[in-house]
């Protein structure tokens, strides 16, 4: 069990003292973990498995990091400690993101999805992760701070290994930044699948994003979860998407033969790595077929 | 809600618990100040220390449950600024500024909350250890008028083992139709 007494919380008044706090402690070599929801961070704590042992309070700077904003050109600003329970609360991102709402809405059950956030969820870097795939089928940003400025970096580009982003010890995601969208929601897809519905860890899932055009696919953004260390786009089934109607046979074979360039699933606790492949599979599958019947239908 | 009402039953008195335990050993603490079930109080405590433990073993709040300590089984669930949540997943500094309503808050003096009252009257608890946190969670459900077709999904992170949820449902129904007149 970790020693509560010897963990070392600083607690700053404004963002901007958080990121001086965060510069600080990375120049003296000891850099501070940012904490949010803690709905991770406090698992390790109650396991023993607690990596860090200096760490900047950040729930309550939720009045500086806590809003969702729509800004005028139609892209969607999640304030880095807005959580699951707010997001599935705004009416536009029901109407316009709906897969993100029916990820958050998976997350654990209602006591995670009222204290985790969209930051935590991004920086705690799950290969499974709930809401990190969706965001990233959309083309998502990840803007972070410094006391030396601000970046955008896509989150496709930003994790680097298994846990491993590219935030710098110095560094404070304030925000996630969603494009307005080409896709329809009807042209997109989510399916997680668990052991049961809530309060589930995903073996395996896909959001895909498929833009249809003259009954054929014109484009593909698809996102594999927990099919490697990492969230990850899948550029070889991207390209196989291109140009099909449907998944006959011979698509389905180009489809696994991408499939075996992109991912390599693993066997672990939750799952096995054929399992895994098998799933996957039928998962891009199913992605053509409901977002090809809701296009028609539409 | 009704953690409208001032000083409800379960209320503390405000002052300053300093009374940490083994736990609490080191030198760094922190003064924490939040307000619980209608009073102010103020715990000088390891800022990491579970809110779950400083409730229970400190402030003498054993109203709230452990069950399994990884934010699955809802047995601790309490609400924080109006929204339920998992007090073993909370460190303590985390409940600066904040308002808590425990178990032992949700009744108004003698008047039982509504859903308190329906998990008696339709055998609602079976060996007892995941009722309070069920019974909050489902008073948060009744007292922000949500619909019983959202019963399964709300109390989804609240788990009893005896597998009493027919008569759980069937209490929390009981409560929304008490409230709100059967609209839903």
């Amino acid at each position: 069990m970790t020693a509560y007494s010897t963990i070392d919380v600083v607690r700053p008044g404004s963002v901007d003292d958080a990121l001086r706090r965060l510069s600080e402690s990375a120049a003296a070599g000891a850099p501070l973990r940012p904490m949010a929801g803690c709905t991770d961070i406090m698992v390790d704590a109650n396991y023993g498995r607690l990596q860090w042992q200096r760490f900047v309070e950040l729930w309550s700077l939720r009045g500086e990091l806590g809003a969702l904003r729509w800004l005028d050109d139609g892209t969607l600003e999640i304030g880095a400690l807005a959580t699951y329970a707010e997001l599935q609360a705004d009416e536009r991102a029901q109407t316009q993101l709906p897969q993100l709402c029916a990820a958050s809405s998976l997350v654990g059950a209602t006591q995670i999805q009222a204290r985790g956030t969209f930051a935590g969820n991004i920086e705690n870097a799950s290969p499974a992760a709930d809401a990190v795939p969706v965001l990233m089928a959309l083309d998502a940003r990840v803007r972070l701070r410094s006391v030396r400025g601000q970046r955008d970096l896509a989150l496709d580009d930003y994790y680097t290994g298994y846990r491993q982003t590219r935030r710098q010890p110095d560094e404070l995601i304030t925000a996630t930044l969603i494009p307005p969208q080409t896709v329809a929601p009807s042209g997109r897809f989510f399916r997680k699948v668990g052991t049961r519905a809530y309060q589930a860890i995903t073996k395996v899932g896909l959001a895909a994003n498929l833009d249809w055009q003259q009954g054929a696919v014109a484009g593909a953004r698809v996102v594999a979860i927990a099919m490697g260390p990492t969230i990850c786009r899948c550029p070889a089934i991207e390209a196989a998407l291109v140009g099909a109607t449907g998944v006959e046979a011979t698509t389905a074979a180009r489809l696994r033969d991408a499939q075996a360039t992109d991912l390599t699933p693993i066997d672990d606790l939750r799952s096995t790595a054929r399992y895994r492949a098998e799933v996957f599979h039928r998962l891009v599958a199913a992605a053509v077929g409901a977002t090809r019947t809701s296009r028609v239908a539409a | 809600m009704s953690n409208d009402t001032p000083a409800p039953a379960g209320a503390t008195e405000p002052h300053v618990h300093d009374h940490g335990g083994a736990m609490a050993t080191g030198a760094n603490r922190q003064a924490i100040t939040f307000t619980l079930n209608g009073a102010e109080v103020t715990v000088n405590q390891p800022p990491f220390r579970r809110l779950l433990d400083v409730l229970r073993e400190d402030l003498g709040l054993t109203g709230t449950k452990e069950g399994c300590g990884e934010g699955e089984c809802g047995a601790c669930s309490i609400l924080v600024d109006g929204a339920p949540v998992n007090a073993c997943l909370i460190p303590v500094i985390q409940a600066q500024g904040s308002t808590l309503i425990t178990v032992e808050g949700l009744a108004s003096h003698e008047m039982l909350h509504p859903v308190q009252q329906a998990f008696i009257e339709h055998g609602g608890a079976q060996c007892g250890i995941c009722t309070p946190g069920m019974v909050v969670t489902a008073a948060w459900l009744v007292d922000n008028q949500l619909p019983a077709e959202r019963i399964g999904e709300v109390l989804a992170g609240n788990i009893c083992r005896c597998t009493g949820y027919a008569s759980i449902v069937t209490s929390v129904k009981a409560a929304i139709e008490q409230t709100q007149g059967g609209r839903s």
